[in-house]
């Protein structure tokens, strides 16, 4: 289908060389690069503008926002969560039902005849395999995945082969949002044991409704309907990622015709693809912040009353309005309204701007002038480089003596680091999805003595946001902990970004509320193409 | 003649040595390669089992052992970021590089050599001076410029041709024009000269008085002479064009080595960049030794103390 | 091996100058004697209209850049967030600036002033730490001769062998961003072609009966050099430098392009271009114009270089 569209449009030209043109034509036909049964195959080409950060590979534990963008459409989890239902709600799928049997104990009857991509049959020792390494850390690769989401799982115990038990080190609340991240994927343990590790997160082979046809880490990701998925087909016969890092060549592959559905385009980009008929814009404002993480124990801004002075001096309106064209948010307080009722506390305010009062603050602080080094990285976040620079100014004028840095990987000694750029995406539809996955003490910030809170009361409140069953007691505790950390100001929120999808206009797709940002989800009654 | 060639081969033997150490020792200044796998960190104990997997818990001159004995065993290290064999990663994406350049060289040779022709024979003319200046013009403006520009309008505006990847031959058009732009400058100014030198010598003069046509004379006598420095250093450019390709082969999503290269520094993936960049030395070299020796055997006068 | 005219490698593609067709001509004159006669005045009335043309818009250039703070309508740092993007004045821009805004409201115009200071200064001290290590590598090998040729040889050869690019990326990974760095690091990009040249020229000027015969009267090593040698490759090395120079400029583009150029605040016009590449669709004249600058500069100067060679070659003459 595509490619016949693009031939058709590329004969448009009546020219001279028009002769010449058609004559290659048939040459590229005879090449046969496009085969007819592929055209007209249900297809969808993705330009994805990254494939990974660092570590390339598609099994599950990659926390990316890159990898996300892939892993949903091969891996499948225990419990699926629905994408765009608030509130939120679990549906069975690799189990068919669980039920807590201790308060750290969870039985779950897996599904009978789930086959994987490769053809073998999921039992439970897959299930243990696929959680246990991740959760027990067995490869260092794997800890990413522990610290952000299992640190409190323990071990998934084999009762029969259609039978497992969680164990959790505590009661878990979070239970099944926790089990329904992708990182918590079953995959085929009798594969895994004959390819190994590497080979195995080049070609993964899982039992979600697409399978990995060709991954070539720096390139290309094909995948192809799954057949024997357990559940509803996937809508697409095939679907094909390709990396696509300049933007003015995505946004001309998908207007060209060569691929049918982008994504990473910021507000300003978006003029060349808005009035077109056939290609649509899908603008989302991610649960997400932009954060600058200052480190607590630096002896510069170990200064309690310089970081919030830093804290208050951004002048949040003016980056939404300049550098986001008014489409980002300004935030209120380090939460979203994707968590829904009762959770999402609308008028709960703690991010403030009040440039007198920080010039007051650095005042009192007894800041020596000595040099603020805001360490940047110049291409990672979108508009990273141009927020530094702004942000730059407006410290400048509360008084305080900044310096630039632009870095393309940080040190892992982080001692001579005083702010770090960081993301806080919500990894799931809850406070903590998007506060305990950062600033818990088994993040970066506290690990590596950048986050420190001091308050005596910050462990209690902490425990009890995270691990309370009282949803009241759990409001209570997190917004007196929010207002906590913004007294502290190991981190400064600066705004929540602002994207779009562009795709051909006969797509029909929408951003999954429930999913972490960035998450594409293409199974079935989530996308349709064509007529 | 013997001793000039052993001599020779010494050499560049040793080049190629002094690169491979070079490259192994800059490769592990750059930094920690975990710190870029790894960007949130690693706790201590893990980060050791990661540095002994990869060997890099040793002396930098015991890796350096090691990766020369590998070398030899035809073990030529796996990426640290994709885990494969380094040999697979080229093997994979030279193709597309050298497809590329190929078609690039071509077109820059074909472009160039008659710019270069007009630009000596009508020297004095504006004209000459016009197509010299269009040549340069190619070379003034930055690759990823032409690109980008050639994208929007062949692509963005006028849907003729597509922009990424290397799927048909119709993909091969713009990133080609894109790296013979650069060429051009190079071809026409190198055909230029040369072209030059040659008409003012002797045997022109004599070829003209003997009352041959004016076209018979360039053609036959200028041409032929004129492009055997020509032809010398083309070749040797190759390996130029294959450089090149880092920025084009962004700009156009092209599956090539250009980005490959690009990527190990940027990611400090150290098996990658030591493996590319020697190969590259040893293919220099090569080419170079090859140069010198045909030189001798062609030019006798050039005697040698090496 | 002595003296062969080896056709050098071109080894990198984004970087290297077109330099090769710089023939020494036979230096068959007495020292002393050399081509360059008449003045640069007399030379410039004779150029040809273009080549003057070109003259005058580089002088132009040199003095804006010099005297950019009085020139540039608008602080190039002075930010403005809410005139972001803002189109030129004569397209119906708002703000009033000639040459539009950038990314962060920045006036377009002065910005490009600025980074022609800071392209140009890159690029000359580039050129000119390039040349006066190859000079002196050049003549040290070629009076020397021996071990010291054949190490400096070895290094040649080395730089040859390794894509020029890769040296670049190295560098600054190992040692950061800064602008030394950076001028440092383009500084080495050429030398091995000045060193070419030189102990090309030493070696023939060495055969030369003068030469020998200041030998025999114990002139020093210094000396020959001084007297012999520079007046003889100053001409070329003249060439090469109007042909390395726009290499270098490009170089800072490509180095943008990857993101290790020069970094923010400082303004350069191959940051300015690479950062604005992405806005090619929507707002170009945050392209159109450091471009501009980049292609007149490396226009201007290829072309004059080119002139250069033919009037100085003394076998066209």
């Amino acid at each position: 289908m595509g490619a016949k569209k693009m031939y058709r449009k590329r004969m448009r030209p009546c020219n001279l060389v028009r002769s010449t043109v058609f004559a290659l034509m048939i040459l590229g036909l005879i090449v046969g690069v496009f085969g007819t049964a592929v055209a007209q195959a249900k297809e969808l080409r993705v330009g994805l503008q990254s494939f990974d950060d660092g570590t390339p590979g598609l099994d599950t534990y990659h926390t990316t926002n890159a990898q996300t963008q892939m892993q949903n459409s091969i891996h499948e989890c225990l419990i699926e969560r629905e994408p765009y239902s608030q509130p939120l709600k679990f549906m069975p799928a690799l189990a068919t039902s669980w039920k807590m049997i201790q308060p750290t104990v969870m039985e779950m009857k897996l599904r009978k005849g789930v086959k994987f991509h490769d053809g073998s049959t999921m039992n439970a020792e897959d299930v243990a395999f696929s959680l246990n390494r991740i959760w027990q850390r067995t490869r260092p690769a794997y800890d990413g995945a522990q610290g952000r989401f299992f640190y409190n799982f323990d071990k998934v115990e084999v009762v029969d082969s259609l039978t497992v038990r969680i164990h959790t080190k505590r009661p878990e609340p979070l239970i099944e949002v926790l089990l329904s991240d992708k990182c918590a994927g079953i995959v085929s343990k009798e594969y895994h044991d004959k390819v190994g590790f590497e080979k195995a997160d080049l070609a993964p082979v899982g039992a979600g409704p697409y399978k990995v046809v060709s991954f070539k880490a720096r390139h290309q990701l094909v995948l192809e309907r799954f057949n024997d998925y357990w559940g509803e087909k996937a809508p697409l016969d095939k679907i094909t990622f390709t990396h696509i890092p300049e933007i003015s060549s995505r946004i001309t592959a998908l207007v060209n015709g060569e691929v049918d559905f982008i994504g990473n385009i910021p507000p300003d980009q978006e003029g060349p693809l808005q009035n077109r008929k056939d290609v649509k814009l899908l603008g989302v404002v991610w649960p997400m912040f932009h954060v600058y993480a200052v480190s607590m124990t630096h002896p510069v801004t170990g200064n309690k009353k310089l970081r919030q002075a830093m804290n208050l001096s951004i002048n949040r309106e003016l980056l939404v309005k300049g550098l986001w064209q008014g489409k980002g948010l300004v935030p209120k307080a380090h939460q979203f309204k994707e968590y829904g009722a009762p959770l999402y506390m609308p008028e709960l305010v703690t991010v403030k701007y009040d440039p007198e009062k920080a010039k007051q603050l650095v005042k009192e602080s007894g800041y020596n002038g000595a040099p603020v080094v805001l360490t940047f990285l110049p291409h990672y976040y979108t508009y990273g480089s141009l927020a530094a620079q702004a942000i730059a100014e407006m410290w400048q004028k509360v008084g305080i003596n900044v310096k630039l840095q632009s870095i393309d990987n940080f040190p892992s000694d982080m001692k001579e680091i005083m702010i770090r750029p960081w993301s806080n995406p919500m990894y799931y539809p809850d406070p903590m999805g998007a506060y305990d996955t950062h600033w818990s003490k088994a993040g970066w910030p506290y690990r590596r003595n950048f986050f420190k809170p001091e308050n005596p009361k910050w462990d209690a409140l902490y425990e009890k946001a995270r691990f309370s069953t009282d949803v009241k007691e759990r409001k209570q505790s997190y917004t007196e902990l929010l207002q906590i950390a913004q007294d502290e100001s190991g981190y400064i929120l600066l705004y929540q970004p602002y994207e779009s999808f562009a795709m051909r206009s006969d797509i029909e797709w929408k951003v999954p509320t429930n999913m972490r940002p960035y998450a594409l989800t293409f199974r079935a009654g989530q996308i349709k193409v064509g007529k | 003649m013997l001793k000039f060639i052993g001599w020779r081969f010494g050499r560049a033997l040793l080049t190629v040595f002094a690169v491979l150490v070079a490259v192994f020792l800059a490769a592990r200044l750059t930094g920690n390669p975990l710190d870029v796998m790894y960007p949130d960190g690693l706790p201590p104990d893990q980060e050791q089992r990661l540095l002994v997997q990869y060997g890099l818990d040793k002396t930098v001159p015991e890796q350096f052992v090691n990766y020369v004995r590998d070398l030899f065993q035809g073990n030529f290290g796996i990426s640290l970021r994709e885990k494969r064999p380094v040999a697979d990663m080229y093997a994979e994406d030279i193709g597309a590089t050298l497809k590329l350049a190929g078609c690039s060289f071509l077109l820059s040779v074909i472009f160039g050599i008659p710019m270069g022709m007009i630009g000596a024979l009508k020297r004095r003319t504006g004209a000459g001076r016009l197509v010299m200046s269009v040549a340069f013009l190619g070379y003034a403006v930055p690759h990823f410029i032409i690109a980008l520009s050639l994208i929007l309008i062949f692509g963005f505006y006028l849907h003729w041709l597509p922009s990424t990847g290397n799927a048909t031959i119709w993909h091969y058009i713009l990133p080609t024009i894109t790296l013979a732009a650069h060429r051009f400058a190079s071809i026409a100014r190198h055909t230029r000269s040369s072209l030059l030198d040659v008409l003012s010598q002797d045997f022109m003069r004599t070829a003209r008085a003997k009352g041959l046509e004016e076209r018979v004379v360039i053609f036959k006598h200028a041409m032929r002479n004129s492009l055997i420095p020509v032809v010398t250093i083309l070749g040797l450019q190759i390996a130029g064009l294959i450089n090149g390709s880092i920025i084009v082969e962004t700009v156009f999503s092209w599956p090539g080595i250009g980005r490959l290269f690009v990527g190990a520094v940027m990611k400090r993936d150290f098996p990658v960049l030591q493996f590319g960049v020697i190969c590259f030395a040893a293919i220099v070299v090569l080419v170079n030794f090859m140069v010198d020796i045909l030189y001798v055997i062609i030019d006798p006068r050039i005697r040698t103390e090496a | 091996m002595r003296n062969i005219h080896k056709p050098s490698i071109q080894t990198e593609g984004v970087c290297t100058p077109e330099i090769e067709d710089v023939s020494v001509g036979p230096p068959n004159l007495p020292p002393g004697a050399s081509v360059e006669k008449n003045n640069f005045f007399d030379r410039f009335r004779a150029a040809p209209f273009s080549i003057q043309l070109c003259i005058l818009l580089m002088l132009l250039m040199a003095l804006t850049a010099v005297f950019a703070p009085y020139v540039a309508p608008f602080d190039p740092n002075q930010t403005s967030m809410l005139e972001r993007n803002d189109p030129p004045s004569w397209m119906g821009g708002q703000s009033g600036h000639l040459l539009g805004t950038d990314q962060l409201g920045r006036d377009v115009l002065s910005r490009c002033i600025y980074s022609l200071r800071v392209s140009v200064g890159i690029a000359l001290l580039g050129v000119i730490i390039g040349c006066m290590i190859g000079v002196v590598a050049g003549i040290l090998s070629g009076l020397l001769g021996g071990w010291t040729d054949r190490a400096i040889m070895m290094i040649v050869d080395f730089q040859l062998s390794v894509p020029f690019m890769l040296i670049v990326l190295v560098g600054i990974a190992v040692f950061g961003t800064s602008i030394m760095v950076l001028i440092l690091l383009v500084g080495t990009a050429h030398w091995e072609t000045y060193a070419r040249l030189t102990r090309g020229q030493v070696l023939t000027v060495r055969e030369y009966q003068f030469v020998e015969a200041a030998v025999a009267l114990g002139a020093t090593n210094w000396r020959i050099a001084k007297r012999h040698i520079l007046p003889n490759i100053a001409s070329p090395i003249i060439v090469l430098l109007t042909l390395n120079f726009p290499s270098i400029l490009l170089l800072e583009s490509s180095l943008s392009f990857l993101g290790i150029g020069v970094q923010p605040p400082t303004a350069s016009l191959g940051r300015m271009v690479g950062e604005g590449r992405d806005y090619m669709m929507s707002a170009w004249w945050l392209v159109i114009s450091p471009a501009s600058f980049i292609v007149l500069l490396t226009l201007c100067i290829q072309l004059i270089g080119d002139w250069l060679r033919d009037v100085i070659d003394v076998r066209l003459t």
